[in-house]
C-alpha cells in the first residue's frame, strides 16, 4: 500500500520522468530574469501536472520573494545569486529559495500586516502588500541565515481532490 | 509598457496591451497612466483583459495611477484574469475599485 507521500510524487511526475526534469533553477536576481524565471517554474509544474489553483498560488508568492531578493537583499551585490529548488512532499509542493544577498533585518522574516484600505484615495498605500500576501498563501513558512546565504522554505498546498 | 486608449462620449478606456505590471514594468505604467489621463474625462476604464498576472509592484502603480486622477476621476477595472483578480482580493483592494467582467459597452467611440 503506498503512502500519501508516494502517491502524489508518482502523479507530480507522471508527465516527465524524474531524471529528465530540472531540480533547481540558478540564476542571477534581476528585474528581467525574475521574469525568465517565473516563467521556467510555471513551465515545469505545470508540465509536471500540478493544480491550477497552487501554480497561480506558486507564481504570486515566488514573485514576491524574488521582488524581495531583488530589491533589497541582493540590491547592493556585485555578484548576486538565487537558487530556487522545489519537491511534492504529502498534498503540497515544498520550495527553497536560497540567496547570497544581506540578512533580513534582526534576522526575522517580516510581519507582513494587513494594511488599511477603508481610508480616503490620497491615504491609499501603494505598497508593503508583499509578505502579507506570502503569508497568506503559503505554509510552514521559514528563514534561516547561514553565514553567508539567506534560505526562505515554505509549502504551497495542492487543491484537494474528489 | 504599451497602453493604448479610446474614448468616448464621457468615458476613456485604456487597454493595457502586455501581459505583465510587475516590478519590471511598474513604473512606465504609472507614467503612461497620468499622461493619458490628466486632461482626460472624469470616467476611465482600465482594461486589464490581456494581462494574465499582476505582482504587488503592479498593484501598487494601479492604486497609484488611481491616486494621480483628479477629485472627479474614477477608475474603474474590467477583465481581470483569476491570477489578477487573487491578487486585488488577497490586499482588499478589490473593494476599493469597481470591478467589470468585460468592459462596458459605451456606445460609440469618439476616436
Amino acid at each position: 500500500m503506498l503512502s500519501i507521500h508516494e502517491v502524489v510524487s508518482e502523479s507530480y511526475f507522471r508527465y516527465l520522468p524524474m531524471n529528465a526534469r530540472p531540480l533547481r533553477w540558478q540564476f542571477t536576481p534581476s528585474e528581467q530574469e525574475v521574469r525568465r524565471v517565473l516563467g521556467c517554474v510555471r513551465d515545469d509544474i505545470c508540465a509536471a501536472g500540478i493544480d491550477e489553483g497552487a501554480i497561480i498560488t506558486l507564481e504570486i508568492v515566488l514573485a514576491e520573494v524574488l521582488n524581495n531578493i531583488v530589491e533589497h537583499a541582493c540590491a547592493a551585490h556585485a555578484a548576486p545569486s538565487c537558487m530556487i529548488s522545489y519537491a511534492p512532499i504529502g498534498s503540497a509542493l515544498r520550495i527553497t529559495v536560497r540567496d547570497n544577498g544581506t540578512p533580513m533585518p534582526n534576522l526575522e522574516l517580516p510581519a507582513g500586516k494587513e494594511q488599511a484600505i477603508d481610508v480616503p484615495r490620497d491615504d491609499l498605500p501603494e505598497g508593503g502588500f508583499g509578505w502579507n500576501i506570502i503569508r497568506t498563501l503559503t505554509q510552514n513558512l521559514r528563514y534561516q541565515r547561514t553565514s553567508d546565504e539567506n534560505i526562505l522554505c515554505f509549502d504551497i498546498a495542492f487543491a484537494n481532490e474528489g | 509598457m504599451q497602453l493604448e486608449q479610446r474614448t468616448h462620449a464621457d468615458a476613456m478606456v485604456i487597454t493595457v496591451t502586455q501581459d505583465r505590471i510587475d516590478a519590471m514594468g511598474a513604473i512606465q505604467f504609472k507614467d503612461q497612466m497620468r499622461a493619458l489621463t490628466n486632461e482626460g474625462p472624469a470616467r476611465v476604464i482600465l482594461d486589464l483583459t490581456g494581462v494574465d498576472f499582476i505582482d504587488s509592484s503592479g498593484l501598487g502603480a494601479v492604486v497609484a495611477s488611481l491616486k494621480q486622477m483628479r477629485a472627479d476621476q474614477c477608475l474603474e477595472l474590467a477583465g481581470l484574469s483569476t491570477t489578477v483578480e487573487k491578487v486585488f482580493r488577497l490586499t482588499r483592494m478589490d473593494s476599493v475599485f469597481t470591478i467589470h467582467q468585460d468592459v462596458p459597452d459605451l456606445g460609440t467611440c469618439n476616436a
